[in-house]
């Protein structure tokens, strides 16, 4: 008994024969599982794409205990004059409410309450730049204002720009924690209630919430602030890592809705259309549904953290879904016209299309699976969602769908031959083989193209870069970037061998030196140092003296100078330097996130070897370390993944066909895809993302689910015939207009997310679609000429 | 043996009714009196130690007197580190003179008043907490006797009375406790305007000054509830009330 047949008889046997029992355990399964998707967890948080105990983020909450938290929000302030009254008053009140209502915020400075430090005849002063709040009325007044911020060096280009058009409004914030619990009742956005994790201790936390990534809550405070604020003398717009994780998330779940909606509408469209019967759209359809909420039931009882991004598996398993019932349903309908009894039209669609769906599966799982070994924790959950998704895809399409067709009446009149459908698809094998080397030198010629674009891929996990100027946030932080803000910053710490050491000249003054090193970046949108306080103070201290704006090198100077700073009333300095003067922070603002990032870093740490004293040690710490880890990552990830799916594909072909010829004939097809993706991403820009990253495997399993189909019917067809011309024209009457049926539903499937403003989604969906075409030319256009050609089956007789 | 238990508990119920009688205010002018001088001198440890245990130690030397008019006049000069050896703060509040002399610079620069909320240079003590208490400016409820690790202590509440000290304040209220016997406060609790506790003054080590009958505490500890971080002064001596030339709160004096 062959395998199909043994498959067949399980079919029979166990699922048909217990088809009520196997529904009732669908449905207890289903319903347990619906219960798991109040368990999901969705993180979208830089230092959740690395592992915990990853040196980066080991290194990253070392410096934040330190240092705290180095995340920021910036608003940036628009209008004719900022220093006039009625824009001044505005940004007091916005000030104020932002350090009164919005969550986890440690310091907001503006205008309004920015430290000043002033020299006059015998006296210094550390006030504030608008004293006492009592904002300027008099044009003289006015004028002292404007000259009091033109004449800090440490102002311009940070918190203003030279026409005094444009100001900025930094917020940090506390160190947020992994995770929150928010009151529900407050769930006002104005006034969270929120409980940290370190407070939890003997408090009732019945009311409450858990968050995890409690960044989110931020974003939602700020716009109600800010449209709170809304006023006919300034304009604000906003960014930063809080402002742009929230606006991705909810970006793309509402696109990603869209997207479910519009692909279940045309899926019940095609399926309509093909079978036109209730039945035959409706079953496959609760199979789709059901497939969906199963997984993500089931990720959220594993308690697996996901990404937004992760939406993306959800519209990729409607496809598969599709994809497996229609070779289901076709051979049903099939055997069903012809016999008319509905068991032997289960018994045929197990005998033809159960094990081939099950190897596709496979393949596609082994695709997915692959992703463990990328070291980035989203790419790997991402896998685990895909794998267990497909598995629950087979496993609905096979043990459910097959059930709810098998219910009803037998078909009266059947008839004796089966009507194919619209294409005459046999002059594709024929066009094939009698064509078989100009074939493979096309495929040769393309092949080296493509393969040498592929060579051009770039990777990256800038939100930014993932969204078009179509959305609202994108072009808010294109603007605050390209005038006075930044979006993304990096610190550089540096630890001192020994306590004391960064009040010292010698290392103030190399620190100035990395200063100007780092300044001299592309990327460098402005630095802020213990230097900008120590040289402000040395240049008020000389009657404002431009040529004092530098380190002095008296060290009891310096100390003193550090001294007099803290008792005149500042409070900056615990922000650069920590208390026992060993760590020295050095916060470096920058235009975009871009992998050249690392040339910098390299440069900032062999120059700190260089010419701190020696057992300094330099490191790169923030988010942008992260996500440079996270993009070397990723480009490891993809090769590495591609290379297990080959040779996991490989294997299963292997052991299934036993053959290594046909297996590494079967391989062929199914590669060109990933090559074709490879060579568009190159040609066209596309970068390798958190959703791009996908693309290849999926294709892979899905062409492989082709060649499957036609290689088993292909291979019996072949023992009877021992003529490849002949055997491929009946395989491809059989089985090629499912082929082509699966890979147009496939096509429009992804085509579905091609519109939306969402530029990685619509990238994902052109690479799917070119890779589905690619698949399908290969099927129909090169798989007989190679099998024809190699004698993948053995002589003609 | 029965009647010296009723005449114990009766003692004791007289003494405790004692106790209970005192307002909040009484409480706290007998306070001020206990620890008033005209002159003090001491020399003190500052340490600040954060939430990760660093720590930042200075040494001063301290030099107060209070007029008539409970002005304060107070020299701080550094001793330790090094680097900041001779940098001295002069502060006269019947002028509102504030000078720093820098000795690297061989200048005074003149400093503004601070904010009475603002850090004392960088320490867990703000300027509010190192005034001399203006009693008029407060009102005290006493809450009772409480018992307090071992010792009998009012529990008081310090709220700001005027509207101006109220908006210069930078606590909602006080709460403290006062030993029964010297009316010193062994534990302050300061309540942020949003009603949180969030620092805490604990003093210990209450001993008689030598050659005076004022106690004072030798070592105070200021706990900030919210950053984490702890201030510990320890005192090594103090000299009170003694006679000091009209020029130890001068520009030159600080110079010298």
């Amino acid at each position: 008994m062959s395998f199909s047949e043994k498959f067949a008889d399980f079919g029979d046997k166990v699922i048909i024969k217990h088809r009520g029992l196997v529904l009732v355990s669908f449905l207890v399964l289903f319903l347990f599982s619906l219960a798991g998707l109040k368990r999901i967890v969705l993180d979208n948080s830089y230092a959740s794409m690395l592992d915990k105990d990853n040196p980066i983020n080991v290194q990253n909450r070392y410096f934040q205990e330190y240092f705290g938290n180095g995340d920021f929000a910036f608003i940036m302030v628009e209008a004719s004059n900022t220093t006039d009254p009625n824009v001044l008053r505005q940004i007091q009140s916005l000030t104020t409410a932002l350090e009164d209502s919005l969550p986890f915020v440690k310091d907001v400075k503006s205008f309004s309450n920015l430290e000043f430090l002033s020299a006059a005849d015998d006296a210094i002063s550390v006030d504030k730049l608008i004293p006492d709040g009592e904002i300027p009325e008099s044009d003289s007044a006015i004028a002292a204002l404007r000259n009091r911020i033109v004449s800090k060096k440490m102002y311009l280009d940070k918190l203003t720009n030279k026409e005094l058009t444009q100001s900025g409004i930094f917020i940090s914030f506390d160190t947020l924690g992994d995770t929150v619990y928010v009151k529900k009742k407050s769930e006002n956005i104005f006034s969270f209630d929120i409980v940290k994790s370190d407070e939890v201790d003997g408090k009732d936390l019945s009311d409450y919430r858990l968050q995890k990534n409690p960044l989110m809550l931020i974003a939602p405070s700020l716009d109600y602030i800010l449209e709170k604020h809304k006023n006919e003398y300034c304009s604000f717009s906003s960014t930063g890592v809080p402002v742009i994780s929230y606006n991705v998330n909810s970006i793309l779940t509402k696109e990603a809705a869209k997207s479910f909606v519009l692909t279940l509408v045309i899926i019940v469209g095609i399926l309509a259309f093909l079978y036109r019967s209730t039945r035959e759209v409706v079953a496959p359809l609760c199979v789709i549904l059901s497939s969906v909420l199963m997984t993500f039931g089931i990720i959220g009882w594993l308690g697996i953290v996901v990404t937004t991004f992760a939406l993306i598996v959800a519209l990729l398993l409607m496809v598969i879904s599709v994809s497996y019932s229609i070779h289901i349903i076709n051979h049903f309908r099939k055997s069903l016209d012809i016999d008319g009894d509905r068991m032997n039209a289960v018994h045929y669609t197990y005998l033809h299309s159960g094990w081939a769906c099950m190897l596709s599966a496979i393949t596609t799982m082994v695709g997915f699976v692959s992703f463990v070994f990328v070291d980035m924790v989203p790419v790997r959950n991402l896998g685990i969602t895909s794998a267990i998704g497909v598995a629950i895809v087979y496993c609905l399409t096979i043990f459910i769908l097959p059930v709810l067709l098998s219910y009803g009446k037998n078909k009266e009149n059947p008839v004796s031959q089966y009507k194919h459908a619209f294409l005459e698809v046999e002059k594709f094998p024929i066009f094939s083989i009698t064509h078989a080397k100009p074939i493979f030198i096309t495929t040769l010629l393309l092949l080296v193209g493509f393969g040498y674009m592929v060579t051009k891929i770039k990777a990256d996990t800038d939100f930014i870069n993932l969204f078009g100027e179509e959305n609202a946030f994108v072009r808010d932080a294109n603007k605050c970037t390209q005038n006075l803000g930044s979006l993304y910053s990096y610190e550089v710490l540096i630890e001192l061998p020994e306590a004391g050491m960064a009040k010292t000249p010698e290392v103030l003054l190399a620190e100035d030196r990395l200063d100007s090193l780092i300044n001299t970046f592309p990327i460098t949108k402005f630095t802020t140092s213990v230097n900008d306080l120590i040289k402000d103070v040395n240049q008020t201290l000389h009657s404002g003296d431009s040529t004092y704006f530098r380190i002095p090198e008296d060290p009891n100077l310096l100390s003193q100078y550090l001294l007099l700073y803290e008792i005149a009333g500042g409070t900056e300095l615990e922000k650069c330097v920590d208390l026992d003067y060993k760590r020295i922070r050095h916060s470096v603002r920058i235009r975009r996130s871009t992998t050249d990032l690392q040339y910098d870093f390299d440069k900032i740490v062999s120059f700190g070897q260089k010419f701190f004293p020696e057992g300094t040690q330099i490191s790169i710490v923030g988010d942008m370390s992260v996500f440079l880890r996270a993009v070397s990552s990723l480009v490891k990830g993809q090769i590495i993944s591609l290379i297990f799916s080959f040779i996991g594909i490989f294997i299963v072909l292997l052991l299934v066909f036993r053959s290594f010829r046909e297996a590494f004939i079967i391989m062929i097809p199914n590669v060109i895809p990933v090559f074709f993706i490879g060579g568009v991403m190159g040609a066209m820009g596309i970068t390798l993302n958190l959703q791009t990253i996908v693309a290849a495997p999926v294709i892979m399993g899905l062409a492989v689910d082709d060649t499957i189909h036609y290689v088993v019917f292909l291979t019996n067809v072949f023992k009877k015939t021992r003529d490849y011309k002949q055997a491929s024209i009946t395989t491809f009457k059989r089985v090629g207009n499912g082929i082509i049926n699966t890979s147009i539903i496939l096509f429009i499937g992804f085509l579905t997310f091609f519109f939306t403003p969402v530029i990685s989604l619509h990238n994902i969906s052109l690479l799917l679609v070119v890779g589905i075409v690619v698949a399908l030319f290969a099927d129909l256009l090169l798989t007989p000429a190679l099998f024809s050609y190699f004698k993948a089956l053995g002589k003609e007789n | 043996m029965k009647y010296l238990g009723v005449f114990m508990s009766a003692c004791a119920l007289l003494y405790c009714g004692l106790i209970e009688a005192q307002t909040g205010l009484e409480v706290m002018q007998r306070n001020k009196d206990c620890v008033s001088f005209s002159t003090l001198q001491s020399e003190n440890e500052l340490t600040i130690t954060n939430k990760n245990g660093q720590k930042r130690t200075r040494k001063i030397k301290k030099i107060e007197s209070l007029d008539s008019e409970d002005n304060k006049s107070m020299v701080v000069t550094f001793t330790y580190p090094a680097d900041v050896e001779g940098t001295a703060l002069l502060s006269v509040e019947k002028s509102d003179d504030r000078w720093l002399y820098i000795p690297a610079l061989k200048q005074s620069r003149r400093i503004p008043d601070s904010d009475l909320s603002s850090s004392f240079m960088g320490t867990d003590f703000s300027y509010e907490d190192l005034e001399n208490e203006e009693i008029t400016e407060f009102e005290y409820q006493n809450l009772g006797v409480e018992n307090l690790n071992g010792q009998k202590c009012y529990h008081i509440i310090a709220t700001p009375k005027t509207k101006t000290k109220q908006k210069e304040s930078g606590y909602s209220k006080r709460e403290l406790f006062v030993t029964t016997d010297h009316y010193a406060a062994v534990l302050v609790k300061y309540y942020d305007k949003k009603g949180n506790c969030f620092k805490e003054l604990r003093s210990s080590d209450l001993r008689k000054v030598k050659n005076s009958d004022k106690w004072k505490f030798y070592k105070m500890e200021m706990v900030n509830l919210k950053k984490k971080s702890t201030t510990t002064i320890t005192v090594d001596d103090y000299v009170i009330d003694q006679k000091l030339s009209a020029e130890t709160f001068s520009k030159r004096a600080i110079e010298r």
